[in-house]
């Protein structure tokens, strides 16, 4: 048997016992000479959160930036390593974050020494305490997400102080499995940027049942950072209300606080609702006669009979307030175009005025992320969802933001904080999807929709949204037996 | 329906949420975006303890179980659809106090 000198150093090298591993083996798996985990820059106490939990939810068939670098340092650092992929077929198999390119498998036997030596290195490298103390310190600079090792998992996102024992369809003593968060897939980490990445630790809850009973979709406001009001219109076509106080649960009682209809008129369509500030909710809804009424609310004077702003409208309305002194209503009219009206402290509202000469297929969503400022959505004539923004005092034209909407259901945005916007849309399979404006751009690239998931049998009628303040979030949808569905981040 | 019954119910319905949310039990090899491919919602249940039938996806984190009652923090369970010998979803449930709403990730295949 010839052994080539490579092979031999390698051995030697390692203090393996030299030929007799050597030729134990086969020449692709021979023990190669390392040297040792990658050198680490220099790095200050700032440091990255631990990754969230952000399971797969798309399929992607392109290796994510941070996973193939990530990659690249293990194979090129430890050469007798195997690289196992980071891609797999979306049709094969469960849930995996190999589906969107977010997630590598370094091969490494646990049943050779010299491999699981090397994976053992690797794991103290990443999970190791760094000079200011920051505990797993390497693993949060690099993203990861969880790592499955030999029968037994690591998660970040939970308990990252313990490995746990790992039962599954694959122990994973071939490999060692690294699944990335978006941010560490995306290299947007400190490792790979230098400094810690402004994702905050917040995470979203699971889809959460919160009422029964609706027969609109929802809509949602948030005048304070602890009050969420919610509304809704009922099956006799009242306008319905619950609120929530930050650690008090919903009120009022088990049921809906009926705030009735205009007279001698019942209200069809969604409602929509804004808060010009503290302890003030302007309610929007269409009636059967066609027009948008308002219901008013402030705290020194309670609710304010319905007014009517007319109109012929054939949609929910929408609604934002870019300050307090401001409320733009829009709506879609029976040629299917938008038409809107605006309030000003000490003028009182406009007229109706065109707003956009092309029929649209959907209400309309409106939100404002900063004074000055509006943007407008709405469902196109191919399904899409189209998008037109005003900003000092004049519109754009439209541009596709992509997706297909279901018919029948409303947009949703809402602005967590100045710059940023999150957009929610049903699509066809039911299921709730979002997109993100942060700054100036979109946050997922090329017009990209996440998958927001949904109650287990299908959100059917559109979204309502609201944040309490820049690091909450709170989305609501109704299901397909009435139910409303909650689902917060925070 | 007791607390505890009150409980076991709304976890129950939101690991199977998240299962349906993450498309964690299909029943065959197929099409990603194929709805048919997956263990409709209604077919889905909630298991204490293992499977009868390993499938040929899936992990869970052991011990499984004991379902959570109205004071418990923290749950370990599995989602399957009875008769599927395809996949199924471990997952790990964990809430801040008995007040707050639970939180349920997914114990991933691999």
């Amino acid at each position: 048997m010839s052994l080539d000198r490579r092979a031999m150093l390698k051995a030697s090298a390692l203090g393996v016992g030299g030929l007799a591993v050597a030729t134990a083996l086969p020449a692709d798996v021979l023990p190669a000479a390392h040297a040792g985990p990658p050198p680490t820059p220099k790095f200050g106490p700032d440091i990255d959160p631990y990754a969230r939990y952000e399971g797969q939810t798309q399929c992607i068939g392109t290796e994510q930036p941070g996973v193939a670098a990530f990659k690249q340092l293990l194979l090129s650092h430890y050469p007798g390593s195997r690289n196992l992929g980071i891609l797999r077929a979306c049709g094969v198999g469960g849930t995996s974050e190999h589906k969107e390119g977010r997630a590598f498998d370094w091969g490494v036997y646990a049943s050779r020494p010299n491999e699981a030596a090397w994976a053992q290195e690797v794991l103290n490298w990443l999970l190791g305490t760094d000079q200011y103390g920051n505990r797993q310190a390497l693993a949060r600079r690099f993203g990861i997400m969880y790592i499955i090792w030999n029968r037994r998992i690591w998660k970040a996102y939970n308990n990252p102080n313990t490995w746990q024992t790992y039962t599954g369809s694959n122990p994973h003593t071939d490999h060692i499995h690294f699944s990335f968060g978006w941010p560490g897939a995306r290299k947007e980490t400190s490792w790979w940027q230098g400094s810690a990445s402004p994702q905050t630790p917040h995470q979203w809850s699971a889809w959460t049942p919160t009422a029964n009973g609706l027969a609109s979709a929802p809509a949602a406001a948030s005048w304070d950072a602890k009050r969420t009001d919610l509304f809704a219109i009922s099956s006799a076509g009242t306008l319905v209300q619950r609120w929530m106080v930050s650690g008090g649960g919903w009120g009022p009682g088990s049921s809906w606080h009926d705030l009735g209809a205009p007279p001698g008129r019942r209200l069809v369509h969604s409602p929509v609702v804004v808060s010009r500030g503290p302890g003030m909710l302007d309610v929007f809804a269409v009636a059967n006669d066609g027009a948008v009424w308002q219901k008013a609310y402030n705290t020194s004077t309670s609710w304010q009979p319905w007014y009517s702003l007319g109109g012929k409208a054939t949609s929910a309305p929408a609604a934002a307030s870019m300050d307090s002194g401001h409320v733009t209503v829009v709506v879609r009219g029976t040629s299917n175009k938008l038409h809107s009206r605006t309030w000003r402290r000490g003028q009182g509202w406009t007229g109706w005025s065109t707003l956009a000469p092309e029929a649209v297929t959907s209400a309309p969503a409106l939100v404002s992320h900063s004074p000055g400022h509006l943007d407008l959505f709405v469902r196109g004539s191919a399904r899409d969802c189209v998008h037109k923004s005003y900003v000092n005092g004049r519109w754009s034209g439209w541009t596709s933001r992509g997706g297909v909407i279901a018919d029948g259901t409303t947009i949703s945005a809402t602005s967590m904080s100045p710059g940023r916007f999150d957009l929610f849309v049903i699509g066809t399979n039911n299921r709730v999807y979002r997109q993100v404006y942060l700054k100036g751009g979109w946050y997922f690239a090329n017009k990209a929709w996440e998958n927001f998931g949904g109650p287990a049998n299908g959100a059917v009628s559109g979204v309502g949204t609201t944040s309490l303040h820049s690091t909450h979030l709170e989305v609501f949808t109704r299901s397909a037996d009435g139910r409303l569905y909650q689902r917060w981040y925070s | 329906m007791t607390d505890t019954a009150t409980a076991i119910s709304l976890l129950e319905q939101a690991a199977i949420t998240v299962a349906v949310e993450h498309r964690a039990v299909p029943l065959r090899d197929g099409d990603w975006d194929d709805p048919d491919r997956y263990a409709p919602p209604e077919r889905l249940v909630v298991s204490w303890t293992e499977p009868p039938v390993r499938p040929l996806y899936g992990a869970f984190v052991p011990p499984l179980g004991p379902p959570a009652d109205e004071t418990a923090l923290s749950a370990r369970g599995v989602v399957w659809c009875p008769d599927s010998t395809y996949a199924y979803m471990g997952f790990e449930a964990v809430r801040e106090s008995p007040a707050h709403p639970w939180v349920v990730y997914p114990v991933s295949t691999e």
